[in-house]
């Protein structure tokens, strides 16, 4: 077993002449829950979409397990055990909520076009265990209720928790999650919270990128702290919390 | 003022809830055994003109079905349905008549194969086209099939079409009569059944993510590549297939009955039917294709002379006149098509019964001080989906005063405000209660009349035309005298960038341009959608002052709708508090401070 779970390496990205990335770097052990924060604009979440697969990286590597990952679709990392949230939950919010967190067991099963087709006897018993394997994970997170709706008439915290609950079906060696926190309220941030908690529990490697630095301390062994592409650096949320330029990073302006 | 007052915050009750969206299930091999049951005795019955048409109906409701796996399904725009049926024809053709080829089921198997390749080569271009570039590429194939069927009939000495055989089974030749339509039926059958286990299972849910977001559903682990070269290989062997039992129904192949018009009947089809539903291919395909038969029954039903002789001489023309007018009606008014919108509109009659019964109103005891300028009695709003936002509610906002409706994240603030600024109105949206403005009730008012009334609205995005300059928005609001405003200390920065377009505004200043153009429009009550959103906790607190400067000169009235439960405390006059579409409590700011949902309500000025 590698002794990490999840290693980027001088990570470069570049649109046109701007440069998004500029040589990032780290590692998550098995097990942790790391933490990346910035301001806005910081290229935290150009970072997860290297990792993810979405974009390709300039130079650079990414490893999951050791295994290079920087030039394999993002389908075929999914397929390898990581699995991502969105920023954004408006790409599938016409689907039901019990259809999406099914489709985050696609690792785990195996659709056919032949058995769906033509053994539909065989194709609905598979479909009965893959929905009730859907019902227990929303129940997992309290979601149960709302299986039948349409994600895209639930409350924002409520679409994060049920992106949270899909990633986590495909049983993720690693986890990725785009601010889980953004747009929602106190309240809705603790039920966040509370899923994070229950994932991290599972022993999913996890890497959470969020503005709310609260957040990222309370869940987070360490944290990556990018400004303008760059690394300020890694350590325990506390340690780079005191540092000035880190602080500077985020207010603005140099702290006195 | 009066006692803060609290109704219950228990949840919502349960039929407010757009819960179970399970129907009462009739067991599907009951389904099934209705509609075979009903088919055979029809078959029997029907007369051979009636028999000729559901013939064509139930081949082309095959191909229907077949094309809607692609682009209602997955999302992928093709206008190669002609060219597939022409190959299926065609192939069918040429082995008519061969000995041990043309016989049945082999012209139908090979019809299959060669769909599928066809389906493989088509899928091709998908995997790097979409929307319109895939439709004109799949084009292609339909001229090259024209072009190749074209040189095969003046090869064959056959310029007005090629003979074919009619389907032998066991010896008998299947003419015209109740064994040919027993067997399209079941082709159709077996169709329906294929592409309903494909769509109910796993597939179709990789098909639905590919059709959203093809980089989502990739990042999901979805293969983007292997289901979509799916939906086309399934699609075409489907529209193959149908294609050949045309050619064998109708005992001729000719390239004119393949052409592009053809093509886009069966996307007229999906259109009105409803793309993206099985039973709605089904009903497309029986519209377009009984429809001239209809026309032409009822014109030569007609006395042959004035209105009839006209409609008999003009039948063609008129018919597809008809089609226009449906692919346009539909478009505009039920773009989802006609199955799902019955589907919707039977689910919403289902739903409404219990629902009017429950809801009950918040007790109407807002602030007493002086006449409202705008009264919302017990609105509700319903969503096409069935969800309903607004469930009840009744506020009002008093002569020169500012009120603020709070709550979470879809507790129905913003649709309130959109149904009392007439959105809903172009929506189709469904809105039930009172929207007085002054005592005329707005509720089924344009959002452009409801501004002339003076109800305007302050959206929350989109609040100002990027490429127009400052001065530009102001002339617009109001031609003369506009620039007066500018002369308020708040709106000085406005002033200092009359040239620049608004699109280099920063948000505060874009807050600000749209609040000094709704000034401009002489409204009664401003409906201001989150101000302070994405604004830093100084800016919020000058457009605060804004607004606070708005009521006091003019004497405006506000509502405002408003996340920030800090900011909104501090300016208003009276706060409602609302939940799960319904008011659940409100009383002046000071006692509404410390309340439970606040808590839950961002807080971060």
């Amino acid at each position: 077993m590698p002794e990490t779970a999840l290693e980027v390496s001088d990570a470069v990205l570049r649109f046109g002449g701007i440069t998004a990335l500029d040589g990032v770097g780290f590692d998550v052990a098995p097990g942790e829950t790391y933490g990346i924060i910035g301001p806005n604009g910081a290229g935290k979440t150009a970072l997860l979409n290297c990792v993810s697969g979405v974009y390709r990286l300039d130079s650079g590597s990414v490893r999951l397990f050791g295994q290079r990952i920087d030039r394999t679709a993002p389908n075929r990392i999914a397929a390898l055990g990581l699995s991502r949230t969105f920023q954004n939950t408006e790409h599938f919010t016409r689907f039901t909520v019990l259809d999406y967190v099914m489709l985050g067991r696609l690792r785990r099963s195996r659709a056919s076009v032949l058995r769906s087709a033509f053994a539909w006897p065989l194709a609905e018993r598979e479909e009965r265990g893959e929905r009730r394997l859907a019902h227990e994970a929303l129940a997992r997170f309290g979601l149960d209720h709302v299986a039948a709706e349409e994600i895209a008439d639930l409350p924002y915290g409520v679409q994060k928790r049920i992106d949270i609950a899909r990633a986590v079906q495909g049983e993720p060696r690693v986890l990725l999650l785009d601010e889980p926190t953004s747009g929602t309220t106190t309240g809705e941030r603790k039920d966040v919270s509370q899923a994070l908690r229950a994932v991290s529990e599972q022993g999913i490697s996890t890497v959470v990128v969020d503005h709310d630095v609260d957040f990222v301390s309370r869940h987070c062994t360490r944290v990556l702290v990018v400004s303008h592409g760059k690394s300020l650096g890694c350590g325990t949320p506390a340690e780079m919390l005191r540092r000035a330029d880190v602080v500077e990073a985020f207010l603005g302006v140099p702290a006195a | 003022m009066s006692e803060l007052q609290i109704s219950s915050l228990a949840p919502p009750a349960e039929d407010t809830v757009p819960a179970s969206r399970a129907r009462r299930r009739v067991p599907a091999w009951a389904v099934w055994l209705a509609a075979s049951a009903l088919f055979v005795v029809f078959a029997f019955t029907a007369n051979l003109f009636v028999l000729l048409v559901a013939g064509t109906v139930l081949i082309y409701a095959m191909s229907a079905v077949g094309l809607n796996l692609v682009m209602g399904q997955a999302g992928l725009l093709s206008l190669g349905n002609a060219a597939l049926m022409a190959v299926g024809a065609y192939l069918t053709g040429m082995l008519s008549g061969v000995p041990g080829w043309g016989v049945f089921p082999i012209p139908l198997l090979l019809s299959a194969v060669i769909g599928a390749v066809v389906g493989l080569l088509i899928a091709l271009p998908a995997l790097r086209l979409r929307g319109v570039y895939l439709a004109l590429a799949t084009l292609a194939l339909q001229f090259i099939v024209a072009f190749a069927g074209d040189q095969y009939q003046e090869g064959a000495n056959a310029v007005s079409g090629v003979q074919v055989d009619p389907i032998r089974i066991g010896g008998a030749e299947l003419e015209l009569g109740p064994g040919i339509i027993l067997l399209l039926g079941a082709f159709l059958g077996l169709t329906i059944a294929v592409v309903r286990g494909l769509t109910r299972h796993a597939p179709g849910r990789m098909w639905a993510a590919i059709r959203e977001s093809e980089l989502a559903a990739s990042a999901l682990g979805v293969n983007a590549t292997r289901w979509k070269v799916a939906a086309f290989v399934v699609s075409s062997i489907i529209i193959t297939i149908s294609g050949s039992l045309l050619a064998s129904y109708n005992l001729l192949v000719s390239s004119e009955s393949f052409s592009l018009d053809f093509a886009i009947s069966f996307i007229v089809m999906l259109i009105i039917g409803g793309m993206g539903t099985i039973s709605g291919a089904v009903v497309g395909a029986l519209i377009v294709v009984a429809l001239p038969f209809v026309l032409s029954t009822v014109a030569n039903a007609l006395p042959q002379e004035g209105f009839g002789e006209w409609l008999g001489d003009n039948v063609f023309y008129i018919n597809n006149g008809l089609y226009g007018v449906l692919v346009l009606g539909f478009l505009l008014y039920r773009p989802e098509g006609m199955v799902p919108a019955l589907r919707a509109a039977f689910d919403r009659r289902r739903r409404a019964e219990p629902a009017t019964v429950a809801a009950p109103s918040v007790p109407d005891e807002a602030p007493d001080t002086g006449p409202a300028v705008l009264e919302v009695r017990d609105l509700t709003v319903t969503y096409h989906s069935g969800a309903r936002a607004v469930d009840g509610v009744s506020l009002r906002v008093p002569e020169a005063s500012i009120v603020a409706v709070l709550g979470r994240n879809g507790a129905g603030k913003t649709s309130t405000l959109r149904a009392i600024s007439g959105f809903f109105k172009t929506e189709q949206v469904g809105l039930t209660g009172r929207i007085l403005l002054d005592g005329k009730d707005i509720s089924r008012t344009s959002p452009s009349s409801t501004t002339a009334l003076g109800g305007v609205l302050v959206p929350e995005r989109d609040k100002v035309f990027p490429s127009l300059t400052v001065g530009e928005h102001l002339a617009l609001a109001a031609p003369h005298g506009a620039r007066d405003i500018l002369q308020r200390p708040h709106f000085a920065r406005l002033a200092e960038r009359l040239d620049q377009p608004a699109g280099l505004l920063s948000g505060g200043e874009r807050q600000l341009l749209a609040l000094s153009v709704a000034a401009l429009l002489t409204p009664r009550v401003l409906l201001v959608d989150e101000f302070s959103l994405g604004l830093a906790p100084a800016m919020t607190q000058k457009v605060s002052e804004v607004i606070r400067e708005l009521r006091d000169e003019q004497g405006l009235s506000v509502l405002l709708v408003e996340q920030n439960a800090a900011a909104a405390l501090a300016l208003a006059d009276w706060v409602y508090l609302m939940e799960g579409g319904r008011v659940v409590g409100q009383g002046p700011p000071e006692s509404m401070a410390d309340h439970d949902l606040l808590m839950g309500v961002p807080n971060h000025a």
